[in-house]
């Protein structure tokens, strides 16, 4: 594996926890989850459709 | 009962959760190390007051929040694409503290113990990374520091664990019940005690 592979591995891995000292942003927690399960609804529901509609 | 709180600045009205203040009190400058479920229950009930509101006691007492990386990766196995995998990431990181809870080869070796303290206590079906958090939990007892908090009471079984409080969240249709568990290391030795003393378990045949 190059380096930039390398690179691009531990790019994608990556986790960019807070510090432990910093207390939680509730808010922005709660943001982020709205957008994921928005995110997930929107792709359950193209993929039923990509189901219903695609054979 | 129905709490009418402030906490940062925030009122709480028609919050139902109660959490006694000697729990409270146990996760002050402690870690807490949240389960999967915690983690879905979090993402899945943002409107949610109780919710909010244990989150805001966590803050209140400076109790970091973590994961280990056998539950990362169980959350993060649940993304179906691309997006929503980056999402995941972000979630993660906005709500867990970087700890390091790095599994070495005791935390095998604890896991592995802990599977057959289980079978000869007839706990069957435990999962893999339930196993492994408790053996975490277990290197991590010495200063009572971490605290796992999870709604799966089953595989936490206290035959070596303690339950050192409990809370409830009213989700609406749903009710969750979050334990607060350390591994008690008088019971664990106990355990391994009893297990060394079993014929059928330290036999060769």
């Amino acid at each position: 594996m190059t380096k930039l592979d390398q690179q691009k591995l531990k790019k994608i891995l990556s986790t960019g926890y807070r510090k432990a000292s910093e207390p939680i942003d509730i808010d922005k927690v709660f943001e982020i989850a709205e957008k994921l399960n928005e995110l997930e609804e929107q792709n359950k529901r193209a993929e039923l459709f990509e189901y219903e509609h695609g054979h | 009962m129905n709490l009418r709180s402030r906490i940062n600045g925030q009122n709480y009205l028609n919050m139902n959760m109660v959490i006694n203040e000697n729990l409270t009190e146990q996760l002050k400058l402690k870690t807490a190390l949240f389960d999967t479920n915690v983690l879905s229950t979090i993402k899945k009930y943002t409107k949610n007051l109780d919710v909010r509101y244990f989150l805001s006691t966590l803050n209140k007492q400076k109790c970091s929040v973590c994961v280990n990386d056998l539950i990362r990766l169980e959350f993060l196995r649940d993304a179906n694409k691309h997006g929503e995998l980056t999402e995941r990431k972000k979630y993660l990181a906005a709500l867990c503290a970087e700890v390091s809870l790095s599994i070495s080869q005791q935390t095998y070796s604890d896991a592995m113990l802990l599977s057959y303290i289980h079978v000869r206590h007839k706990n069957k079906g435990i999962e893999f990374v339930d196993l492994m958090t408790s053996a975490l939990l277990k290197n991590y007892s010495h200063n009572q520091g971490l605290v796992l908090v999870t709604a799966n009471h089953k595989d936490f079984p206290l035959s070596v664990h303690d339950r050192i409080g409990s809370i409830v969240l009213d989700l609406g249709k749903d009710l969750a019940t979050l334990g607060f568990y350390r591994i008690n290391m008088e019971k664990w030795n106990k355990e391994v005690i009893d297990l060394l003393k079993d014929e059928t378990w330290n036999s060769d045949k």
